[in-house]
C-alpha cells in the first residue's frame, strides 16, 4: 500500500497538533501548571559549604530529599526575610511531607555572613533551614554552579546592599532542577509546586 | 482679650496644622521582627488632599539610618535601591509592602521582637510630620495578618 508523502506529513503535522492541543489543555487543568516542573536534567554540581553551626555541610547530604534552594544574604530587609518566612509557611503546610524536604539558604555575602550572623538571621524563621555560607572562593562557585546572579553594590550612605537572584530552585531527590518559586508566588501555589516535585520521586 | 486673641490664634493654628495632617492617613502598619541588622517597616498611605503629596523622609531612633527603599525586580533578580521620595497620588494611596517600596531601618540598635512598637515619624513634603507607630510582627508574616493566617495552605 502505498501512501502520498504529502498525506503522510499531513497526517503528522495533524497528530502533533492534536497531541499539542491535549497536552496544553491537561496543563492547564493542572494548579499549577504541570509545566512548572521541568524534565529531569544532569545533577546539580556538588559543594561543601559551612553551616550555621560552624561545621562542614557537604550537599551530598541533599540526595534523597527534594531540596528548595535559595540565594541570598542576611542584611537583605525585604526580599530574603519574605522569602523565607514563604519557605517557613510552605514547611509547616506540609505537615509529615516536610521530612522529605530539605529547605538550604546560600548567602551571597560571604564577607558579612558568617555562620553567627546566618543563625541569628535563620533564628527568625523554620529551624529546618539550613543556612549556609562560606569563603568567598566557595560561594563564587555555587553562584556560578546554580546559575545565580549575584553583585555587590554601593549604597550612598555607605555600606552595600546585594542584588541577586530571588528565584528558589527546587531540586528531585536526585539532585535534578526541577522547578522554580518566587515570593510573589500565592503560598499555594508554591506548595502544590513542592508536591509536585515530591510525587516524582527520584 | 489679648489672652483670648491667643487663643484663637493658637486654635487657628492649630487647626490649620491639624488640617495638614489630616490629608495623610495611615493603615496596615508593621515592622519586620528581626534579630539584629537590618530591617524594614510597612504602611499603606493614603492622601485626602486636593494635591500630589511625597514622603521625603522618615526619623526614629530604632536604628542608626532610616531609608527610603524599592525593590525592583529585573527577570528573576531582586535589586534593592535607595528613593529620594515616594509620592502619594491626590485622593489616592500608596502602599509599602514586601517586594515593593519599604521604609528600611539600617543598623538596628537592638533586636526587633514581636509585639513591640517601632515608633517612626514620617516627613511629608506638604503635610509634614505624621507619626507612625508600627507593631513588630513576626518575621513569617505577610504583613496582612501577624503570620497566623495559613488557611489557604491547606
Amino acid at each position: 500500500m502505498s501512501v502520498s508523502p504529502a498525506i503522510r506529513l499531513f497526517a503528522a503535522v495533524t497528530l502533533a497538533a492534536a497531541a499539542t492541543i491535549g497536552g496544553l489543555a491537561w496543563l492547564r487543568s493542572q494548579n499549577p501548571s504541570n509545566g512548572s516542573v521541568l524534565q529531569p536534567s544532569a545533577p546539580a554540581a556538588p559543594f561543601v559549604l559551612t553551616d550555621s553551626d560552624g561545621a562542614r555541610f557537604d550537599s551530598a547530604r541533599l540526595k534523597g530529599k527534594v531540596a528548595l534552594i535559595f540565594f541570598g544574604f542576611t542584611h537583605c530587609p525585604d526580599v530574603c526575610p519574605t522569602t523565607l518566612a514563604a519557605m517557613t509557611r510552605v514547611l509547616e503546610a506540609l505537615g509529615p511531607e516536610a521530612a522529605d524536604v530539605m529547605p538550604v539558604f546560600i548567602s551571597v555575602d560571604p564577607a558579612r555572613d558568617t555562620p553567627d550572623e546566618m543563625k541569628t538571621f535563620g533564628s527568625l524563621f523554620d529551624p529546618r533551614i539550613v543556612m549556609l555560607t562560606g569563603t568567598p572562593d566557595e560561594i563564587a562557585a555555587v553562584v556560578r554552579d546554580y546559575h545565580i546572579y549575584a553583585a555587590k553594590v554601593a549604597l550612598e550612605g555607605g555600606g552595600y546592599t546585594m542584588d541577586h537572584t530571588a528565584s528558589v530552585q527546587l531540586y528531585d531527590r536526585e539532585s535534578r532542577f526541577r522547578s522554580t518559586f518566587d515570593f510573589h508566588e500565592d503560598d499555594g501555589v508554591i506548595l502544590e509546586k513542592v508536591r509536585l516535585v515530591l510525587a516524582r520521586g527520584g | 482679650m489679648k489672652r483670648l486673641i491667643t487663643m484663637i490664634a493658637m486654635f487657628a493654628l492649630g487647626s490649620l496644622a491639624q488640617a495638614a495632617d489630616g490629608a495623610i492617613s495611615l493603615s496596615g502598619v508593621w515592622a519586620r521582627a528581626s534579630a539584629g541588622g537590618n530591617s524594614a517597616a510597612y504602611a499603606t498611605i493614603a492622601n485626602s488632599g486636593a494635591a500630589e503629596d511625597r514622603l521625603i523622609a522618615v526619623k526614629g531612633d530604632v536604628s542608626t539610618s532610616i531609608e527610603l527603599h524599592e525593590v525592583v525586580m529585573d527577570g528573576d533578580v531582586m535589586k534593592m535601591r535607595p528613593v529620594e521620595a515616594i509620592a502619594v497620588p491626590a485622593g489616592g494611596s500608596v502602599e509599602l509592602k514586601p517586594g515593593g517600596y519599604h521604609i528600611m531601618l539600617i543598623g538596628l540598635k537592638a533586636p526587633l521582637v514581636e509585639g513591640a512598637h517601632v515608633a517612626l515619624t514620617l516627613v511629608f513634603e506638604t503635610a509634614g510630620e505624621v507619626a507612625l507607630d508600627a507593631p513588630v510582627q513576626t518575621a513569617v508574616s505577610t504583613g496582612h495578618d501577624a503570620g497566623h493566617d495559613h488557611s489557604d495552605m491547606h
